[in-house]
């Protein structure tokens, strides 16, 4: 599905865009289910991300000499906030705003969903904002 | 399995459906009630946050299915083609039981004055506006019925501003809520009436089945309990007990038939059998159409022969026109203290202030607090300006915001529009091969200006109750409306050249061709409308039974 690299750009990206603290962050909260949908109804979308994450790594190198995944999370909430408002220099598959918004959705929809989606492990997110489901 | 002819033909199990094929089958006549969809257990629903009526995403839970497309247009825009759970299809479920299957069960009545909105207000320039042919008065008995016969929890006399009722509801309103106890508060400090949200659900043991449970997935899907009232687990398995009632799914009614005097004789359905797709045709002395605003439409169009070259029931070009559905203005009001107590279904206190006398306002609406959301609701639909998309702030705010959070909406009555209309697109096929349901058009001018209207009215109620923040964008621009609550398509009447069917939902120039859905209203009202289509098919079948039985 993804080379290394873009493996860790995306689990990364997640972690930028829900990021752990006392609760999980997206990569916990979103893998199973980025990677269930993104072979099943999001499979359409699977070349965009692989371009996206490309880009992602290309501007990271560029910026700052280090791999995206590898930035401290201050450092990468800046380049996504630098990208959504300034667009990029790499070749994106489409504006890096719109990328970074369809992705932020994909990973809630993974952290917010039933678990029975494939992430959210345990209803751990819904724990974490009082959403209990008794009957 | 089914013979090759009846006494009555009802397409659609639905709301409008279910009730007619009860009411006829118990009057002793033999009953084909056709369902394109089938019959869904709980477990077929499911609790999917992803694919469900209230947010669909990916998909849907209760139909329609794949493949059943519609085309829509914007003005000056290009034509799109349609699946179901997009943006702009307006769905409706598609399964026994109709919307009802998987509804949040909202139980109102229209108000006398919504009956008669073209005498109150006058005709705005370029609407469709007019009266019904029959008033509250004349629906009220059949109100009732729908009350007592499926079910409804309410207070009898809490809401001043309804009208008469000769009965009160069968069983007690549920127990109140805290945001239901914040909002009354604040009601009764700015001298608003505000009662109970009366629910097609049970709050006590009745019929034989249980009280609600009070869970956090109600809307847009099937009850856990089996205590939400539809035509499913009412009406229908009652027609089904009298043993003159067939139901049939996965049958999709293509085409009216006719007889060598253009009058409707039977359907054209499409089945599976034995692994592939057969056209049958069914006869019957009467045929009931309850396909909901857009399919109902869409049937009576798609009907074309010499004797009906627009369609049946199409002569004079209305058939179609007029849809209408609902806007929902409201806004979220954030609190510093938790406001949620997780007690389902969520619509508890409802104000009928401004459903009417609203000076320069055409009509009002209803406002009442919002169902339980679905986390990723809250997520997508309820983002405060100033909060990002993304990163510590966004989640930071669903940790804080999710149990500190009310949300004010309501329907507006809709002030209707011609050109807000279904049509057939012969270009675009469904899965069936069958011509699509095309949409176009968008609702007058006067239904964003109570849209507006109402929206203030919600920011002032949220305010009176202590929200700190106030957010939800004021209603902007004309746009189609419809979805669940799809109605108007062929208004009922006196007058042949301005409606589809007479007051009884006969259709004009047939004698054996009748509307019982949604699509009969004339106007909407500022309610949900679902109890107003269960009393006219009461009301409706009712007729119809005895003109039957007479003719015997």
């Amino acid at each position: 599905m993804f080379t290394k690299t873009e493996w860790d750009t995306l689990q990364q990206l997640a972690d930028t865009l829900v990021p752990p603290d006392d609760y999980p962050g997206g990569w916990e909260g979103a893998r199973g289910y980025l990677i269930h949908a993104l072979q099943t109804h999001l499979q359409a979308a699977l070349p965009e991300y692989r371009a996206a994450l490309c880009a992602l790594e290309e501007e990271a190198r560029q910026r700052t000499g280090n791999a995206f995944a590898q930035l401290p999370l201050e450092e990468r909430e800046q380049l996504l906030a630098e990208l959504e408002q300034n667009g990029g220099k790499a070749p994106w598959p489409m504006h890096p705003a719109r990328f970074i918004a369809r992705a932020a959705q994909h990973v809630a929809e993974g952290c917010y969903a039933n678990p029975e989606n494939g992430g959210n492990p345990k209803g751990v997110f819904w724990q974490m904002i009082g959403y209990e489901v008794t009957g | 399995m089914i013979r090759d002819e009846y006494d009555v033909i009802v397409v659609g199990a639905g709301a409008g459906g279910g009730i007619a094929a009860c009411v006829l089958a118990e009057a002793g006549l033999q009953v084909l009630l056709l369902e394109r969809g089938s019959e869904l257990t709980i477990a077929d629903v499911g609790r999917d946050h992803l694919r469900n009526q209230r947010i669909s995403l990916y998909g849907h839970n209760a139909g329609p299915q794949p493949g059943d497309l519609r085309t829509f247009a914007e003005a000056g825009s290009e034509m799109r083609v349609l699946q179901p759970w997009e943006p702009n299809y307006h769905n409706n479920a598609a399964c026994v039981g109709g919307g009802t299957r998987v509804y949040g069960a909202q139980a109102w009545r229209f108000m006398e004055q919504d009956f008669r909105m073209a005498s109150l207000y006058g005709v705005p320039e370029q609407s469709s506006l007019a009266d019904w042919p029959l008033d509250y008065a004349e629906l009220e008995p059949f109100y009732e019925r729908a009350e007592w016969e499926l079910g409804v929890c309410g207070h009898d006399t809490a809401n001043v501003h309804q009208a008469q009722r000769r009965r009160g509801y069968p069983m007690p309103p549920m127990s109140e809520t805290r945001p239901a106890r914040i909002l009354k508060n604040a009601a009764d400090a700015l001298g608003w009436q505000s009662a109970p949200v009366p629910l097609l659900i049970n709050s006590a043991h009745y019929q034989g089945r249980d009280a609600c449970v009070r869970c956090q997935m109600c809307v847009g899907f099937a009850c856990p309990s089996n205590s939400k009232n539809g035509t499913q687990n009412t009406v229908i398995p009652r027609a089904l007990a009298t043993g003159c009632c067939t139901l049939l799914t996965g049958a999709m009614a293509a085409e009216i038939e006719i007889d060598g005097t253009g009058e409707a004789k039977g359907i054209a359905l499409l089945v599976e059998e034995n692994g592939s797709r057969v056209r049958k045709s069914v006869r019957a002395r009467a045929v009931v159409l309850s396909c909901g605003a857009i399919e109902t439409a869409r049937l009576l169009l798609a009907s074309q022969s010499e004797m009906h070259p627009h369609g049946i029931g199409n002569q004079h070009d209305i058939v179609g026109r007029n849809l209408q559905g609902h806007y929902y203005p409201g806004s979220l009001g954030t609190f510093e203290e938790v406001v949620y107590d997780g007690v389902g279904p969520g619509p508890s206190i409802s104000t009928c202030q401004f459903n009417h006398g609203n000076p320069g306002i055409v009509g009002g609406g209803m406002l009442a607090n919002e169902f339980i959301k679905l986390p990723i609701i809250h997520y997508s639909w309820a983002l405060p300006p100033g909060v990002p998309r993304w990163g510590r702030a966004n989640k930071e705010w669903m940790r804080r915001s999710y149990t500190r959070t009310i949300h004010i909406m309501g329907p507006v009555q809709d002030i209707p529009h011609p050109n807000a209309r279904v049509t057939i697109n012969s270009a675009v096929r469904d899965r069936y091969g069958l011509p699509v349901a095309h949409l176009s058009g968008a609702t007058h001018t006067e239904t964003l200006r109570t849209a507006q209207f109402m929206w203030e009215r919600s920011r002032q109620w949220l305010e009176a109750a202590g929200a700190s923040a106030i957010y939800g964008a004021r209603p902007a621009g004309l746009g189609l409306s419809g979805g669940q609550h799809q109605a108007g398509t062929c208004r009922m009447g006196n007058d042949p050249l301005t409606s589809v069917t007479d007051r009884w939902g006969r259709v004009h120039g047939q004698q054996r061709l009748f509307v019982m859905d949604a699509s009969l209203h004339v106007t909407n009202g500022g309610f949900n409308p679902v109890l107003t289509v269960m009393a006219l098919a009461f009301r409706n079948a009712e007729h119809m039974a005895a003109g039957l039985r007479s003719a015997h």
